[in-house]
């Protein structure tokens, strides 16, 4: 029997480990030139991240304070109280209309689910909006 | 804690942000929000969940960001104007300050290295800066982009090969 060539004892280098190694070894580069180039931010940028520190530190604080707080579930329940009475004196007192009853209803529901309403930060989106269609409304009621 | 844990993840929080959006003035905004919105939700999380909480905030405010650009500029082309959020390269050229060689040299690379990154899809750029510039392991990288761990192999698989047919030869 002939004996090849190989190495016995070494896995034979292959077009896949080089590539492998080729990648890693690029990888590290560009992991050392980012984190380089991070360690030497420009001075207005590092003061501009050191406010949004302080900001979101701020909001610790404050944050802190109602979450801790072993009142609010008490005050919700007596808000959402108040709401429904309120809701149910406004209504017209001669209504037998069960659709008017749970509309009124259905806003205490909404306002109860606690959602975030992302749809407020939209608003600054829609309002931009709304004046780019009242300004080209001007220019064609002018043309 | 907290405040040691910010400082750790500001520098690349805001590279990423600026890879992504192109404009240092939003990426800032979107760092600073970012880190808002993770003291308001999870402050009281132990402190190994909160890198990648961070980041899958961070990843999210980008994405919506990129979402409102996208819709604006449908509404300024519909109206036949130009989009004034049009990206610049000279917008990323950093600013040339002090002009030590070492510093040329660093400048340079980064802004080939920044735009090559910039023109990855987006999966792949975040698990790109995720693995190789914030060093989160396979894991916490699959959490903080929401996807399986088999994933994030890929898209960081495919995102080095992109960046190698580009920049081998510059590097």
């Amino acid at each position: 029997m002939i004996i090849g060539d190989h190495d016995w004892g070494r896995k034979p280098v292959t077009k896949s480990t080089d590539r492998k190694n080729g990648d890693q070894a690029f990888a590290d580069k560009a992991s050392k030139a980012l984190q380089q180039a991070n360690e030497h931010l420009d001075a207005a940028t590092l003061s501009r991240l050191n406010q949004a520190r302080q900001a979101a530190l701020t909001e610790l604080g404050s944050s802190h304070t109602v979450a801790g707080s072993r009142w609010l579930p008490m005050g919700a329940l007596a808000a959402s109280v108040l709401v429904a009475t309120v809701l149910w004196l406004g209504r017209d007192p001669g209504t037998t209309d069960t659709n008017q009853i749970a509309e009124q209803f259905e806003d205490l529901d909404i306002l109860l689910s606690g959602e975030e309403f992302e749809l407020y930060d939209e608003l600054e989106f829609f309002s931009w909006l709304g004046s780019e269609l009242d300004m080209l409304d001007d220019e064609q009621g002018q043309g | 804690m907290l405040d040691e844990f910010l400082r750790s993840v500001e520098r690349s929080a805001y590279r990423m942000a600026r890879i992504a959006l192109r404009d240092d003035d939003e990426a800032l905004d979107m760092v600073q929000e970012a880190m808002i919105r993770l003291v308001r939700k999870y402050a009281d999380r132990p402190l190994a969940e909160l890198k990648p909480l961070f980041y899958r905030i961070l990843q999210n405010q980008i994405r919506d960001c990129q979402r409102r650009r996208a819709v604006r500029s449908r509404v300024m082309a519909f109206f036949g104007r130009a989009n004034p959020e049009e990206y610049d390269p000279v917008d990323l050229a950093s600013d040339p300050g002090l002009t030590t060689p070492e510093k040329v040299q660093m400048d340079q690379t980064m802004h080939k290295l920044e735009g090559a990154v910039s023109a990855l899809p987006a999966r792949q750029q975040q698990a790109f800066l995720l693995r190789a510039m914030e060093g989160l392991d396979v894991k916490h990288t699959a959490e903080a982009m929401g996807c399986s761990s088999g994933s994030v192999k890929t898209h960081y698989s495919r995102a080095v090969h992109a960046l190698r047919a580009k920049l081998d030869d510059y590097w």
